[in-house]
């Protein structure tokens, strides 16, 4: 049996005396989509933090295809494939849409960043691949929307050639009009075979999406399964809208 | 190559001009012009960090001092030949960028630039603490080589090392890696996440800045003949490099030399009036003010005036831009 993409095992982290995220095993697989869901501060974002190597764990253990990556740093794990987007989108401020593009397509070496040309069209194809045109690419991160920001991260996630994709609260201040957007853009990448974990609060938006569900509460996974399933447990239910 | 004409004309014109400058001006205007293109040299060197990584320097003088104090002592006790007490002091400078790196794993924003302020207190304390007899104390070193004698060659002597780094970073600069590091000031995790070392890019910033301050160090206590820790780790001097940059126009090349030049002029032109540190209020105001009308600098005001002016000349032309240097 192959190992998953990408693990979470047994993993803790402390805030002080905050647990974040309590003995966490949490996988995806090769070309799966997971949607990782719960309530406020059940500890996603820190489960994010930790997968991408912006956050120590603790304890336990991060896998990467069966290799353990707990202490490689954030750059080159990008290099193996593991990108991720921020609930609050970030892009590089002072830098069109297609600067922010180029970022992501930057190789990690100064000697080739100064020696090399910057290869041709491979940006514009990730700037189209996300719905961009040529007047978007010339923008500033600040003229544009929410969703024209989300769709911005993603292109700049996937201008990383990446194998996993880490999607924070991807609908989180979108229209439906951009959910729908987004949604296409993200069956799309599915239909590619680009393995995914979403967290995302909107979870009629994150259904068709992923194929299947784990709950998180106080950063400790309290369900896991199908869609369906998932949400009719009795403990998922009281995760999200308290004991009656 | 099309998109580098405009720009190395520029430079060439910026050349030319520097060149042809001494014949038409008074000595002491080139004296003046010289202590301006070592301030140019000290902001460059500034703004390859602060400018373009966001790593905030209050230590300046640290660096440019380990290379100065390095040659001088060098020349002064060993009688050293300039030819290797000036690489040996720009080598140090890089060691001590090294040791000025070391903050910046861990720390940014405000605490950096305390720290790196402390560098210089540090360096202060030491040059007149630690084996006196050596650095020559309070008292400082006086009676070192110089390169050159008199206005002329020293002029043509910093102007070349001016233009020569000022021409080197902006070709390495203008190339991907200026975009990675201007990156690493607008959000630093966004470029980790992007699969960039930012260490890395960070730790050549630094060297790159170490470097120029170095040489700047070297040369300029090889030019003045003398050091002494009062005038070299100063609260004053560090700020005017700071506002030579942020005044002629950060993350830029042709920023800081424009802004050294111009406020080596105005402290020079203002000195007659007001002899005393309080010229600095009146420099301080100056800065201030163009710095609310344009954040961007000297730098964007002249690039703007420029493009009207070559719109109202060649008017089909203006509209094509260019990367200015």
């Amino acid at each position: 049996m192959n190992a998953p993409l990408l693990e979470l095992r047994e993993v803790t982290k402390r805030f002080g005396g905050l647990v974040a995220v309590d003995r966490l095993s949490v996988h995806v697989d090769e070309g799966e989509s997971l949607g990782l869901i719960g309530p406020n501060g059940a500890g996603k974002t820190t489960a994010f933090g930790i997968l991408m190597g912006e956050q120590r764990p603790d304890a336990g253990r991060v896998f990467f295809r069966g290799e353990d990556v707990t202490r490689v740093p954030t750059h080159r794990r990008v290099a193996r494939g593991i990108a991720r987007t921020w609930q609050v989108p970030r892009p590089f401020g002072e830098m069109t849409v297609l600067d922010n593009i180029r970022v992501g397509m930057m190789p990690d070496s100064v000697r080739r960043l100064v020696a090399e040309r910057p290869p041709e069209g491979a940006d514009w194809e990730i700037v189209r691949s996300v719905g961009f045109g040529e007047r978007e690419a010339a923008m500033l991160p600040g003229q544009l929307s929410m969703g024209e920001l989300r769709k911005l991260e993603l292109a700049r996630t996937l201008a990383t050639d990446p194998r996993v994709l880490l999607l924070d609260e991807v609908f989180a201040g979108l229209t439906r009009g951009e959910i729908a957007q987004l949604s296409d853009l993200l069956l799309a990448e599915r239909k590619r075979g680009m393995t995914s974990i979403i967290v995302s609060h909107d979870l009629r938006s994150l259904a068709p999406l992923v194929d299947r569900v784990v709950v998180m509460s106080f950063g400790a996974v309290i369900a896991e399964g199908g869609f369906d399933e998932v949400l009719a447990s009795p403990l998922v239910q009281e995760a999200y809208l308290g004991q009656a | 190559m099309a998109g580098l004409a405009k720009p190395l004309l520029g430079w060439l014109a910026f050349g030319v001009v520097m060149c042809l400058l001494p014949a038409f001006v008074s000595t002491g205007t080139v004296r003046i012009l010289i202590f301006a293109n070592f301030l140019a040299i000290f902001a460059m060197s500034w703004d390859v960090i602060s400018g373009r990584t966001g790593y905030i320097s209050f230590g300046h003088p640290f660096l440019i001092g380990i290379a100065a104090y390095t040659t001088a002592m060098l020349t002064y006790h060993l009688d050293t030949p300039l030819w290797l007490s000036i690489p040996a002091g720009v080598l140090a400078t890089l060691v001590g960028g090294t040791l000025f790196f070391l903050p910046a794993l861990r720390i940014r924003g405000t605490y950096f630039a305390l720290v790196t302020l402390a560098f210089m207190e540090l360096m202060y304390q030491l040059t007149q603490v630690i084996a006196p007899k050596i650095t020559g104390g309070t008292r400082g070193l006086s009676g070192i080589p110089t390169l050159v004698s008199g206005a002329i060659p020293n002029y043509y002597l910093t102007f070349g090392l001016t233009f020569a780094i000022g021409l080197g970073l902006w070709f390495v600069l203008r190339t991907r890696v200026g975009a990675a590091l201007a990156a690493i000031r607008m959000d630093e995790g966004a470029v980790a996440a992007s699969g960039l070392s930012t260490i890395r890019l960070k730790l050549f910033a630094f060297m790159t800045s170490a470097a120029v301050a170095g040489i700047g160090g070297a040369f300029y206590v090889h030019y003045l003949g003398s050091i002494a820790p009062r005038g070299l780790f100063d609260i004053s001097f560090l700020f005017t490099i700071l506002v030579a940059a942020l005044l002629g126009g950060s993350a830029t090349i042709a920023g800081p030399i424009l802004g050294a030049y111009f406020l080596t002029f105005l402290l020079e032109y203002l000195r007659p009036f007001l002899p005393g540190p309080e010229r600095y209020v009146i420099y301080g105001t100056i800065a201030l003010v163009v710095y609310v009308l344009e954040p961007r600098g000297l730098h964007a005001i002249f690039h703007a005036a420029f493009r009207a002016a070559a719109g109202w000349l060649l008017p089909s032309r203006a509209s094509s831009g260019g990367a200015s240097p």
